[in-house]
């Protein structure tokens, strides 16, 4: 019993409670006593919520012991990004003015994981409002990557990879607004699933830009991300953008896809996605991977898609815009923190935030209501949405002769805490492989396909036209088997 | 894109947020890169392109006009910073319309 | 107050926001009505928590439309919620759903009744959706700072917003414009038109111009009209103040003002360079608002006939003036009952006469409460009262009879004994018999004496007679064909 690990996957940690070899009461305290141990290093957890887990585990349990019928992540330790709403905790969004919310309801996502009887151990550490690259600039201090202490575990969904990596859950919500499942999933040998727009309600996740944002998983194996993908998507009354389209079997997309491997699949690779100024790591890491994949029967078409190489242009304009509006209601007057010894509402307001937010929060709110002032807004704003059009219509053309876009997750490896610290410009290029997929609302997937020399993990991505999601899991759970298997971490013993 | 120091505070003005010109000087020269870097959106073949404020064309669906739960008052009053009885207290607001 | 100057112009345009009577919020499922004190019906999204998002309410779209249709607007077939920026403690979310560049309906136009001539067709701008904002109450407690206290309960009721163009002539005609637009909106059953509570709120603006220049002169706004008379008494003052500006070679300022009613005056609330940048940008939590052809189709077919098409019916068909059919349709309900005495029976100009003469002094037809009298009991007694069965003083006495307690007139009459006496002479001889002073210098010549015996016998008779036919009994019997006797 004592065997079992919250980092073993899904399909053998349910295996393993059915055939008694363990239990979610042992998985739940093994994800905790790996957290006391590990975590206090890597800061992957901003709160741990031990007895709601523990006794969630013990219920799973007692269904079990009753042969009553339990859900489809039964028992299986997971982590929240805590930009998502879980009834009774504290949610922060990595920020001080949220400080002292204690979200009142649950967000979809988590309420349909609670459905599914899985075990939500804690709520994970983030960049300030997703806004970043590193999971460096929350309150609760920065994130570490387990594969190396002194680098980022990439942002924003920084905690979520940590704490997935070091096998201190079996998997982990994220939320992806240009990349910040993908690119922590690329920096820490994982999955990482940005499912089409609409495609997962964003009812209860802490907007940061509401046309971008998509919740999605982390994960040891693509089969995993599938597993928790086709429990927390679906349409949902809630929000307005959520996808009536149901969704598909995603498990059986993955057996079908490893089984009929990668004959016959044409996989594009952009030469944008290639640029000159790329690490070499990078290019190495992911043109070795193309080339595994293409022996293994897959076709490599070269794409040209010069609209792309404008994404983030275009992203740091129309994220920044909404984030200037969502980000408005942070202002001590109904919940959150209120500045002290505010004399009128002007000094509320302006206090209150300015001390309340980061100072890449407040960068990108500048930038925002620029983008969106009156005489700016044609030139910027508009002109951004402009280029998402060109950008989703160029994608769009591509899979008239492609099933699959893949190319390389980020620009480089993992950096090291602080190194991009002073240069927001370069931070935003992190995103630069990552965005077209997001401003044009695709799935989206990055998969570990090998380290480099030093021994950090390199991401390829793959892209798939929208609600296409079966089609990527399959191509990806394909590619999964013809990749080196990626190292695993020591996580808990 | 130049911002000078009072467009700057015209911003952070509009934005919400009291800083100090020190402080908006610290953005400044992050704000222009970045707005270079926008700038080049122009050269993009952009004429007779639509804007499009969504990822993909989406339909707005509508909800049937049935009540649905709320907040109880106290959870309300126990998130607010400030209450006066059972309304939720900021200090006092001069001006007419917002 | 100083009369406007002739060689001016004034143009007016309005901007009314009116609560759409739906169950629930615009945004969320919270109920619009509800007692129990305040911030008692919140959400997550109209309280603007994190993570909170908005859904439409299909019934406000339906009433916002109804409105736009019965307008005469082009409704869009799509059209686009957008975000609205500006920071006040009663805007929970830091910025307002509303509509902007792309509204719900554009055009349209509001015809007020003509006194005999052509209807005025006042041209409407835009009509769009958009919610509601909290309440704030300014208090300044003993010892302690000045505070606002927040109540978010009207946070995201649904409005309609309806623009009119600068096209009212007169302080006199934007009253008349309000007040038709409420009656419309009432008819509709799309807003209950309360101004005194807010579901009905209006703001004005006003410019001068050169009588003979078209061009409009400088806007001014003024907000917080909350009745038909500030609205007047704003855009006299107003008006007053601008021709004086002008008149002196002074400009007229480009500012928002606000009417205060103590001293009759409008003062500044923001000038220019204070006016705001509100960023509006499409909603990304709301993809565009699509409307099918044939819903559309079957809301137009579903439009009551409205005011203005009533008020020519009751003129042309009905042979009412149209002083009467204008007062009869200000209040659907009231027009309603109208028709319903049609309908049970009574004649056009009686029944008319009756709603505007009684019914409206006891029932103006504005709550939900049914008419005092139900319709087809007033037709009846209408009917006795034609048919000379009865009096109208007699009809009078019935009618609070049956305001009171209800029944059935003829048997009310009947058992009242109210009916009309129709052997008079027993009567007209007592009456002569008891004033023989009076019939003396009757005799003598005074003839308007015949007014004093007929009010004479009408009081003995409580009513219960003709009184032409009185008239006629007591000339005859003064005249000698019978001696008076009795007494």
């Amino acid at each position: 019993m004592a065997s079992a690990r919250p980092g073993d996957g899904i399909a053998t940690l349910l295996a393993a409670q059915e055939g008694g070899a363990t239990s979610a009461a042992h998985l739940v305290e093994a994800s905790l006593h790996a957290i006391a141990q590990h975590d206090g290093e890597l800061n992957s957890f901003v709160r741990v919520a031990a007895d709601a887990a523990r006794e969630q585990a013990a219920r799973v349990d007692r269904r079990r012991a009753q042969g009553e019928p339990v859900g489809p992540l039964a028992g299986i330790p997971l982590g929240i990004k805590d930009n998502l709403l879980q009834q009774g905790l504290p949610a922060q969004a990595g920020s001080r003015i949220l400080e002292g919310f204690v979200a009142p309801v649950d967000s979809t996502v988590v309420a349909r994981l609670r459905a599914a009887d899985a075990v939500l151990v804690g709520k994970t550490n983030l960049d300030e409002f997703a806004m970043g690259s590193g999971s460096e600039t929350s309150v609760h201090g920065p994130v570490r990557n387990p594969w190396d202490h002194r680098r980022v575990a990439g942002g924003s969904s920084g905690g979520s990879a940590a704490a997935v990596a070091a096998g201190l859950v079996t998997a982990a919500l994220g939320s992806d607004t240009g990349g910040s499942v993908r690119q922590p999933a690329a920096f820490c040998g994982l999955v990482g699933l940005k499912p089409t727009y609409g495609r997962v309600s964003r009812s209860g996740l802490i907007a940061f830009a509401s046309s971008l944002d998509q919740v999605g998983p982390l994960a040891s194996c693509v089969e995993d991300a599938a597993r928790i993908l086709q429990v927390i998507g679906g349409p949902d009354p809630a929000d307005a953008t959520a996808a009536p389209e149901p969704l598909p079997d995603l498990l059986a997309a993955c057996r079908q896809g490893r089984a009929a491997g990668l004959p016959g699949i044409r996989l594009g690779v952009p030469r944008q996605f290639f640029p000159p100024g790329l690490d070499p790591r990078i290019a190495d890491g992911v043109g070795q991977a193309l080339d595994a994949l293409g022996r293994a029967g897959a076709t490599l078409v070269e794409l040209d898609l010069p609209a792309t190489a404008h994404g983030v242009a275009a992203y740091y304009l129309i994220a920044p815009a909404e984030a200037a509006a969502n980000l408005a209601r942070f202002d001590g007057v109904r919940y959150g923190r209120r500045a002290a010894g505010v004399a009128d509402v002007a000094e509320l307001y302006g206090r209150s935030r300015a001390e309340g937010f980061g100072p890449e929060v407040i960068r990108r709110l500048l930038l925002g209501t620029f983008a969106l002032s009156a005489g700016y807004q044609e030139r910027y704003y508009l002109r951004a949405l402009q280029t998402r059009t060109l950008i989703r219509e160029e994608l769009q053309q591509a899979f008239r002769q492609v099933d699959l876009i893949a190319g390389p997750t980020t620009p480089g490896p993992p950096y090291l805490l602080g190194e991009l610290a002073a240069d927001p410009l370069a931070q935003y290029l992190q995103d630069c492989f990552t965005i077209p997929a997001s401003l044009a609302g695709l799935p989206a997937l990055s998969l570990p396909c090998g380290v480099t020399p030093e021994g950090l993990p390199v991401g390829l991505q793959l892209l798939a036209p929208a609600f296409q999601e079966q089609r990527l899991l399959a191509g990806a759970a394909a590619a999964e088997a013809c990749l080196p298997p990626p190292r695993r971490l020591g996580g808990p013993a | 894109m130049n911002l000078p120091l009072d467009e700057l505070r015209a911003l952070s003005r509009l934005a919400g947020l009291q800083l100090d010109d020190q402080q908006l000087l610290g953005y400044q020269a992050d704000l222009q890169g970045i707005l270079a870097l926008a700038a080049r959106l122009a050269e993009l073949p952009l004429a007779g392109v639509e804007p499009c404020p969504y990822p993909r064309p989406l339909t707005l669906t509508l909800q049937p006009d049935r009540p649905g739960p709320g907040l109880p008052r106290e959870v309300v009053l126990r998130l607010a910073p400030a209450v006066a009885g059972e309304r939720v207290r900021v200090p006092r607001v001069v001006d007419g319309e917002g | 107050m100083t009369p406007p100057a002739p060689r001016f112009t004034t143009v007016i345009g309005l901007e009314v926001h009116a609560q759409l009577q739906t169950t629930t919020k615009m945004f969320c499922r919270c109920p619009t009505q509800g007692t129990g004190g305040p911030n008692g019906r919140v959400c997550p999204v109209c309280l603007g928590l994190p993570g909170a998002l908005p859904v439409p309410n299909q019934e406000a779209v339906r009433l916002g439309v109804r409105a736009a249709l019965a307008l005469g607007c082009q409704v869009q077939p799509s059209s686009q919620f957008a975000r609205k920026s500006y920071f006040y403690p009663d805007l929970p979310k830091g910025y307002q759903i509303s509509q902007h560049d792309r509204p719900l309906a554009w055009g349209g136009e509001l015809v007020l009744p003509g006194s005999g001539a052509e209807p005025r067709r006042i041209p409407l701008l835009r009509l769009h959706l958009e919610e509601d904002a909290g309440r704030s109450q300014h208090v300044s407690p003993p010892g302690e700072p000045p505070a606002t206290l927040l109540d978010f309960d009207r946070c995201g009721i649904p409005l309609v917003e309806i623009v009119t163009r600068p096209a009212l002539g007169s302080p006199q005609e934007a009253s008349d414009a309000l007040k038709e637009l409420r009656t419309l909106l009432r008819t509709l059953g799309v807003c209950d038109g309360n101004l005194e509570n807010g579901s009905f709120r209006c703001d004005a603006n006003l410019s001068l111009r050169p009588a003979d220049d078209p061009t409009l002169g400088t806007r001014v706004e003024i907000k917080n009209l909350n009745s038909f008379r500030h609205l007047r008494l704003a855009l006299e003052e107003e008006t007053a103040r601008q021709t004086e500006l002008l008149a002196q070679g002074r400009p007229v300022a480009p500012e928002t003002r606000q009417f205060d009613p103590s001293s009759g005056r409008t003062l500044v609330l923001r000038n220019k360079e204070e006016s705001k940048d509100y960023r509006y940008f499409p909603d990304p939590d709301l993809p565009e608002l699509v409307l099918a052809e044939d819903w559309l189709h079957a809301q137009r077919a579903a439009l009551p006939e409205l005011p203005a098409a009533r008020r020519a019916r009751f003129v042309r068909e009905h042979g009412l003036s149209d002083y009467e059919a204008g007062v009869l349709v200000t209040e659907r309900a009231v027009a309603d009952h109208y028709e319903a005495l049609l309908e049970a029976g009574a004649r056009s100009r009686p029944a008319a006469s009756w709603v505007l003469n009684e019914v409206l002094r006891v029932w103006d037809g504005s709550g939900d409460g049914p008419p005092p009298v139900p319709p087809a009991a007033l037709a009846e007694l209408l009917a006795l009262l034609g048919a000379g069965a009865i009096t109208g003083t007699v009809a009078k006495q019935v009618w609070e009879e049956l305001r009171q307690h209800g029944g059935e007139p003829a048997a009310l009459v009947t058992r009242l004994g109210l009916g009309t006496t129709t052997d008079l002479d027993p009567t007209v001889r007592r009456v002569l018999a008891a004033h023989p002073a009076q019939v003396a210098q009757y005799r003598a010549g005074k003839a308007a004496l015949l007014g004093f015996f007929i009010g004479q016998a009408m009081r003995e008779l409580r009513g219960r007679a003709d009184a032409t036919e009185l008239g006629r009994r007591f000339a005859a019997l003064l005249e000698g064909e019978d001696e008076p006797t009795g007494g």
